[in-house]
Order: C-alpha cells, then structure tokens, then sequence
C-alpha cells in the first residue's frame, strides 16, 4: 500500500483492514436477524420460522458451524437456540 | 420508402367495445369510435398524404395535406383530426383534393432546401415520399425560402443533429417531447416565417433540459433532427428485431443495419414493453458492442500476478477444465459454484446452473440479484406464492393513485417513467417515499401528492405506519381480504398493526416523516380507486429489504389493490434479465421456477430430464461465496457476467475474497475490476451477438436475435456447455432454441414458449401454459398464486449500521440516467459527456459546516474505508444524507458500502452507510492503490 500524500483537513477515522474470514460473530448477527423478523410471532411458530430459514436458505457448512458454535456464542437471540434443537436445521 | 420504416397509421389506434363502419374510396371498413379517418383509411390499406401526423402522437392537424371528402359535409377537413361515424362515405382522391394537396406542397417546398441527393434523409424522407405522392412538379412561388438563413447546425449532441433548415416546423418533435417523453424541452419559438423549433430557452440541444430519448429524432419526419450515425453512414438496408440489454424495462428495437453494422437503434412500435419508445441508453448508447476494449480471444494466466497469454478456446477450457478437476478433487464438490449475470439471456443463464447442478455437482450458484432485488423473491413468494411483479406496464394507464418507493424510475427506468408521467398528467396522483427528492417529485406537469421523505433505512417504519392508518381507520377492503386471503394470517397482522407501536406518530420519530403527511399518503392510496406500488432498489437494499417487500404486500391486499388493471405491487427490475435470471433457477435454493432443491419430485424431474443425481441442501449465496473463499473451502469460481470487484459492498473483502481462491473464470465482454482476480477470461458475446430470450420486470419474454455472429467466434452457452463436458457432464445442444425446449420441458410456467411462439406473438408473459397460452399480463387475478393471500408481520427493526460522532452523516447511493450500474457499457460510449465521475451530494448545511465549496474535493468515509470524491451541493438529498453513484471503477463507491444485508436474503444494504465527510487534497490509499494496479495490469500483446 503506497503512502497517503497530502493532507485530510480533519482526521478521519477511515481504515483501509482486511476483513476477516467468515466470523462467528457473523452467523450470529445474521442468526439474530432472523430471529428478529419471526419475533413478533407466537414463540413455538417463531422457533419453527427461524428452523426452517435456516433449513431452506442456509449452505450446510453455515447451519454446521452455527451449530458447533451455539454452546458458547454471546448473544445468540434465545429463539435461534431453540431453533438449532430442531432436525430440519441438522446437516443432513 | 426505406426499407426499415415501421407502417404508420398516422393517429393513435382507439380501443372499446363499440365500432362503426365507413365507407374510404368505396371500401367498407369498421373500426372502434373514436378512431380518426386517417387511420380507418390506414387500416384498409389507403393511405392519405400526410406530414404532421403520425400514429404515436395525438392529432394536430397543423400540416393541411391529409384533407379529405366526405360526404354531406361541407368543404375538405383533415381526416387525421376528423373521428369516424356510423356510415360516413370518406373520398380520399379526388381533383379538387390533388389541387390543394399539390398546393401545400408548393408552399412547403418553397422554403425548403432541394439537396435530396446529399441530404441524409435522403431514402427515409416523409416530404420527399409526400411531394411524391401529390404529385408535385412545380413551385409557382419559387425556390427563394430563406430556409431560416443563418442557423447553424446545432451538432451538441454527441448522437443526433438539428438542422434547421430542413425543418417544415410539423411540431412532431415538439410533440414527442411532451406527449411521449413528457420532459417538454422543445417548443416552436417566435412566429410565422420565423418559427423554428427551440430547445429549452432558446438553447442548444445539450445545455437544454433535453434527455436524449430521441423520441423527436424518430418524430421527425425530415432531415431536420437525424441521428449522426445516418450523417455518417447512411440509410440502413436491413432490420433485425431485438430487445435492449440495459435496465429491467425491456425495450424491443429494430437494429437497422448495413451488412452486420449497426447504423441506429429504433425502439419498435410493436414492442410490449415501450410501444415505440426509448432512453439515451438503449436508443443511443450500443457502441460498446464493438469499442475496441473487447476482448476476442481467450486468455489464461497461472496466477493473477502473471501476464495473461492468448490462447485458443481449446486450451482455455482445458485449462480450466484441468483446475475445476484439481479443486474439486482436493477440496471435495463444495469448492466449486457459479455467478449467473443478469445482462446475458436465459439460455445462457440456464446452462450455468446446470452445469453447476449436474457436472460441479452442488447448488452453489447464484445470481446477481443478490445483491439487487433478491428480497422481492423472498417477499412475493411468501405473500402472493411467487416472485414476480403483479401487472403488465400498461396497466398504469389505468391507475388512479400511484406510490413510488425507492425507485428512480426517470433515471433508471426512463421508458417505463414516460408511461407514468402520461398517467400523472392525466390526473392519476402520486405519492413518492425517498430520502431524496426524485425528479418524478415534480416535473412538468406533476408534482407528487405527497413526498415522503424519510430517513435511510426506515422503509419498514413507513409502510407499517400506512398501514395503521388503513387498518384503524376503517379503509381495508373487508370484501377483497375476505374473499381472497387468509383470514387467520389477517386477524394477527390486524391485530399486530394496529398497535400503538405501528402509529405514525410513533413511528415518525424513527422515520422524521410527519405523521400527517402519513395518515394522508395512507388515505389517498386506500381510497384512490385503483392505487398502484412501484418500487425499486431503495425497498430491497436495506437489512429490512425482504420485509419491506412484504409490508408492500400486506398494503396492497389489504386495500384490496391486486388483480386487475390500474394496481398492484410491482418491481422495477434493475436490469434486462434479472427476472429472468431468478425464473432459470440461478439461486442455491432454489431450481428453475422457483422451487426449491428439497422437493423431491421437483428434483426427481430435473434429474429424469439431466441424467444425474442433484443435490437436496441449498448451497452458498455470494456473501457466502466470499466468505467461504476466505475461510478457505471455496476454491473455485466461475463468474459470467459480475463485476463484483466494483459492484459489491466492502469491495476490500471482495477483493480479498478472489485472491484467495486457486481459480477464477471471468466470462466477459471487457477486462472488468474482478478480471484483475482471474486466472482465465473467456470472451463474453454482447446482445447484439446473442441468440435468445430476455424477460423484463413484467415478466415479459423477449427474443434477443443475433445482429452478428459472436466476435470471439463462441457463444457463451457453448462455452458453459463445453466446459461441462469436460467436467463429465454430457450437455449438448445444437441452437438456443433448444435450450427454451429444454425450459419449457422442466418449468411448468414456462410450458407453452418456444421460440417459433416468441417469433410468432411478439411475447408472452409467463405464466404462459395450457391454462394461458398466450401469456398472463397480470397476476393473482382470480386467486394468488399460493392460494389465499397471506399477511405477514413486519417489525419495524432498525438497522445494525448506525450514525454516530464519527460518521454522523448517512450515505445512500444510486445511478443516474446516463451511466448504467458500474459502467462497463455506458463508460465506453459517447454518454460520457453527461458524466465522467462520480460526485457526491450534499446538502447545502452539511456542506457549510465542513467548510465544503461545490465542486471541492472530499473525502467520504465509512468504518469500512475512504475515497475521494467531488461535492455537488443541492438540497435535492436532506440535511445528513450524502448520495452517490458507482459508475466509475476509479471512485471506488463501494469501497465504503458495508458488509450489512437483509436478513432473509443477504441482499447487501446499499442505501444505509454511516459516513463522515471532510475537505481532502488527496484520493485516498485505495485509489492510489487502485491506479496503480490499472498502470500495471499485464495486458496481452496483439497476436501473442
């Protein structure tokens, strides 16, 4: 990366980082997201919802490594908990 | 007559129920009431001498030569402005007739230049077919006109010229401009002999408000407003009918050639989708097709840091035969997938998703309407049972009360647009929900009802406050919900809308939209009569796109406004093919038709059909695709037609994501942004080479039909089909016209075209099958596809990307009538002397407190990077919203755009990035990196 020349008049919090491969932290915020849409439903119909998202619209190397990783994820939303323990969401 | 003209029947066809019938020099012909004499002439085969009347425009009757005879009615009115009635007796050719023709002509011909043997309208001239047909052979008052001596030729434009001197001031273009085009930038200034047709104030065409459409280029009759390509090249001698490969639109048009060279581009009368009309785009801008940026040949390099040698098609499949082997052998079957493109045909697109599905063997393909209207997919299927928008364009014409959410349709939708405003000026009312304030919002003759301006990424707050209105104070259609959706699936969302938490005085705080301006949207749009939704890019690029799509749904069934002519909920499709990319079954979860890969009996037909075992799990979207390349089980890609290298949000990681695969195939028609990642470049044939089918956002199909044979010598399903031989995978087909077979064979909405129908009919809209052979303008006429429809809940739930003292300001960005997304065609074609660079919007107080003059460069900066950009300061974006384009590879836009998406698609949320923006004197790191990778790419050599 060549230097920057010039000058900004304000400094700018701007960062030019590589992202990361595919995070843990991704699957659960884009878990939660999903969570967060069937949440308005009856809780049993919001579980049932998120499984079969998951099911229908998740590549099995995701759903498997959301699975493997849900024991110990911070701020898994407790309906994609419940969501993991049903068998559309196992690899199958 | 030219070869190539298009019969004109001089006045606009009449339709109803009623007819009369008249006698023309004897012949009975019976036409609908309304219809002007001209054109019962026309219809049976009589044609009338005519110059200021043609069939797309209203009558004018300024020209005094189509005169005509009818009996019990005194002296000679014109027939273009004179509708028929029950029994009239209409003489067309009578001496008293010839007389005063012959005279007009006379008068016309007197202040016209008689250069017919070099004028460029030589061969397609109205004046010199009618002076003809009168039979003139003298000018009793001379040859002396003046023909307006001292006007230069205006040559502004860098596609047309106006001569005035050939003008017969005929009031075709002026016309044209506001009846079809509805822009009104021309007019007929001063008076009498002076008349002249001007442009704005008495500008040149391009300082004028003129937006190249060419509709008065196609009005004129003469050489007064002629296409530079005719200056140049002369009349076309031969036509072949196509449709236009930009927006979602779907234009046809007669490419008028000489031999396999395209003179001009004319938008077809025929066409279902533009009945004769046309954009800068599609009418003008196809010189890329042949710019000398093309590649022709294949080209391969082991890695991406080496030079790329030409090869020939042999040794670039077997190249890349020999790594899809490798990685698949070392990495397993997943390491493999596919991007289909939505500029290239179905049959193209179909063979990439079966060459991923029966020879990679997994589902790891998509499209790119993933990053586009990927939600409307999603959203659609659930409420209505499919994923398509519900009308036909004319159905407009019939609206009564319009609502424009997130969509530009005068920019990026510019044909469709015209048809809209026509409405509008015609009474229909129009409410518009965007940050920013579109052009639609007012433009000669409308202005929006109601501008909704709301806060970037509060789309699902607005509709679901819309909705609270509609349903609390009393102004659902009880008889439709009752009739025709789920009863318990509307109860809940009843129940649900109507809390305190959907009011629009709660919600505004969210979305700063006044809650008055929102109880009266909701009460215009419920109580219209016919209210229709259009939307685009600014519903689904949100991490709520899918369930805003849905919230459209839910107001549109509870108001009753699906099923017939004048509503619905419809999609502005971004480009020519993405409906039909997502119907050809180029998603992971889904196969053609949009069924999805668990169905066994779905999978059991393919599988019958392919001769393969196919697999029943989804595979990776593109996001995944990135993500997976980085984590290291994605190795493989072939990528037709996607420049995601420029297209995609956080281009970094994209651009970290392609290094870190073994091998990238880009099929191409020029070295783009993610050719720099590739190891192989398969040259791509443009729409002028391609034989096939486009579907537009109507779900319209359309034929593409080869103007030329493909310049690199292959067709791109050839390509795709030789690759998958290699792979194992036994795909032959001997014409595109087999592959629709093939199709129609497998997708049952699809069952009836062919393209001996398409040639036959025109097109047809899908679903078209023994239950509608000849198509389905509108859907869910009678039931939803799903059945009942079924409402959906839509919590409002804000976006993860939030503004704060960093990045106080929200950046949206979008594209602009000129350019097309990332450029690749519209930067290499004359449109860029419309616009050379992105620019950045700002509001005039954002930019006062940063010090920031108009014009001054900036830098605009994301927690996921920085560019530099030029400021345009306007109050059409609100105070702490930026807006910008990403049409040029050198800005880098998406440099800034985040890893954020919809929840249930991944569609990436474009339209919401927390930004801060300073004075620079620099371009930022990346695009100094950025150019200096352009100074060093390793380009092939001539020959080698």
């Amino acid at each position: 990366m060549k230097t920057s020349k010039g000058t900004c008049r304000f400094p700018l919090p701007g960062n030019n980082a590589k992202q990361p491969p595919m995070k843990d932290d991704d699957l659960v915020q884009k878990a939660n997201q999903i969570a967060a849409f069937f949440a308005p439903y009856p809780e049993d119909e919001a579980v049932k919802g998120v499984a079969n998202h998951l099911a229908m619209f998740w590549d099995p190397r995701m759903r498997k490594q959301l699975l493997a990783i849900a024991a110990k994820a911070k701020g898994l939303d407790p309906l994609v908990r419940r969501a993991l323990d049903d068998p559309a969401v196992a690899v199958r | 007559m030219t070869v190539t003209r298009e019969k004109d029947f001089g006045t606009p066809a009449r339709t109803g129920d009623t007819s009369v019938t008249l006698q023309v020099d004897g012949h009975e012909v019976r036409v609908p009431v309304g219809t002007s004499v001209m054109r019962a002439a026309e219809e049976a085969g009589i044609a009338i001498p005519k110059l200021c009347s043609t069939d797309k425009l209203e009558p004018f009757g300024s020209c005094r030569l189509c005169l005509v005879e009818i009996e019990g009615q005194k002296g000679t009115p014109s027939s273009c402005t004179t509708p028929v009635r029950e029994g009239m007796i209409v003489e067309t050719q009578t001496e008293k007739l010839r007389r005063l023709r012959r005279g007009v002509m006379e008068l016309y011909i007197s202040d016209h230049p008689l250069d017919c043997l070099t004028c460029s309208a030589n061969g397609d001239c109205e004046l010199q077919d009618a002076a003809g047909e009168v039979g003139l052979r003298e000018v009793r008052y001379g040859y002396e006109g003046t023909y307006h001596p001292g006007t230069e030729v205006d040559a502004s434009n860098p596609y047309f010229q106006y001569d005035p001197t050939k003008c017969i001031v005929c009031s075709r273009c002026v016309r044209a401009c506001a009846e079809v085009q509805g822009t009104f930038a021309l007019t007929i200034g001063a008076r009498g002999f002076e008349s002249k047709v001007t442009a704005g104030m008495d500008e040149d065409f391009m300082s004028s408000e003129c937006v190249s459409c060419g509709a008065c280029v196609q009005a004129c009759p003469t050489a007064t407003l002629m296409e530079k390509s005719i200056v140049e090249m002369g009349q076309p001698t031969r036509v072949v009918e196509t449709t236009c490969a930009y927006c979602g639109v779907g234009c046809s048009f007669r490419a008028e050639l000489q031999g396999d060279e395209v003179v001009r581009m004319v938008p077809s009368k025929e066409g279902g989708a533009n009945a004769g009309h046309s954009c800068v785009k599609g009418r003008f801008a196809w010189g890329y097709a042949t710019h000398k940026d093309r590649v022709t040949s294949p080209l391969i390099r082991e890695r991406i840091t080496d030079d790329w040698r030409e090869v020939s098609w042999d040794e670039a499949i077997d190249f890349t035969v020999k790594w899809f082997k490798d990685i698949r052998a070392r990495h397993g079957t997943g390491a493999l997938g596919a991007v289909t493109s939505s500029r290239c045909t179905n049959e193209e697109v179909w063979v990439i998703q079966k060459m991923v599905r029966a020879a990679f063997g997994n589902n790891n393909v998509d499209t790119c309407a993933r990053v586009c209207h990927s939600p409307t997919g999603y959203g659609l299927k659930q409420t209505f049972g499919t994923s398509a928008g519900t009308q036909d364009f004319r159905s407009v014409e019939y609206a009564d009360a319009v609502m424009v959410i997130g969509a530009n349709p005068t920019d990026a939708h510019p044909v469709f647009a015209s048809r809209m405003k026509k409405r509008l000026r015609e009474g229909a009312e129009l409410i518009v929900v965007d940050p920013r304030r579109i052009d639609l919002v007012e433009t000669p003759h409308v202005r929006a009802a109601h501008h909704l301006q709301l806060r970037p990424g509060t789309n699902v707050a607005v509709i679901n406050a819309l909705a609270h209105v509609v349903v609390t104070e009393g102004l659902v259609d009880e008889a439709f919900v009752a009739s025709r959706c789920e009863g318990e699936s509307f109860e809940r969302w009843k129940a649900f809308i109507s809390q305190p938490m959907n009011a629009p005085e709660e919600l505004e705080k969210a979305s700063g939209v006044p809650a008055s301006e929102i109880r009266a949207a909701a009460r215009l749009y419920a109580g219209a009569g016919n209210a229709a939704i259009y939307y685009g890019l600014g519903v689904t690029e949100h991490s709520q796109g899918s369930t805003m799509v849905m919230g459209l749904a839910n107001l549109a069934m509870a108001t009753g406004n699906l099923g017939r002519d004048g509503v619905g909920v419809n999609p502005l499709r971004g480009q020519n093919n993405v409906q039909g990319s997502c119907d050809m079954g180029s998603f992971p979860h889904e196969l053609p038709g949009y069924r999805h890969v668990s169905d066994d009996g779905v999978r059991a037909s393919f599988e019958a059909d392919w001769g393969v075992d196919l697999l029943a799990e989804p595979g990776l979207r593109i996001p995944n695709m990135f993500a997976a390349a980085l984590d290291g089980s994605f190795k493989g890609f072939f990528i037709q037609g996607e420049d995601f290298a420029q297209s995609d949000p956080d281009i970094q990681n994209v651009e970290a994501a392609l290094r870190a695969m073994d091998c990238v195939v880009v099929q191409d028609l020029f070295l783009n942004e993610t050719a720099k990642y590739a190891h192989v470049f398969l040259p791509g044939a443009s729409f002028l080479e391609k034989d096939g089918t486009f579907i537009n956002a109507e779900r319209r199909i359309n034929r593409v039909r080869p103007v030329m044979k493909p310049v690199a010598g292959l067709s791109e399903w050839e390509t795709v089909a030789r690759i998958a031989q290699g792979l194992g995978y036994d795909m032959v087909y001997e014409s595109a016209a087999e592959i629709m077979d093939e199709i129609a064979r497998l997708t049952p909405t699809f069952a009836g075209v062919s393209f001996e129908k398409l040639d036959r009919e025109g097109s047809v809209q899908w679903p078209c099958n023994d239950a509608a052979p000849h198509g389905t303008p509108i859907m869910h006429v009678d039931r939803f596809v799903r059945g009942k429809g079924q409402f959906m809940l839509t919590q409002y739930v804000p976006t993860d990307e939030r503004t704060n003292r960093k990045f106080p300001l929200l950046l949206t960005t979008g594209r602009i009538l000129t350019q097309y997304n990332v450029g690749t065609q519209t930067r290499r074609t004359q449109n860029e002397v419309w616009l050379d660079e992105d620019v950045l919007e700002i509001h005039p107080h954002d930019a006062e407190v940063r010090g920031i003059a108009d014009g001054a460069l900036v830098l605009l900066a994301s927690r996921k990077g920085d560019i530099s950009l030029h400021a345009k300061i306007t109050d059409r974006v609100p105070q702490g919203v930026v807006y910008t384009t990403f049409h040029f590879p050198q800005t880098g836009t998406n440099v800034v755009t985040t890893e954020l998406s919809d929840w249930a698609t991944n569609c990436p949320e474009y339209k919401v990035t927390a930004v801060q923006v300073a004075l620079t004197n620099r371009r930022s790191d990346w695009q100094d990196a950025h150019e200096d990778e352009q100074r060093d790419v390793p380009l092939p050599l001539a020959g080698e």
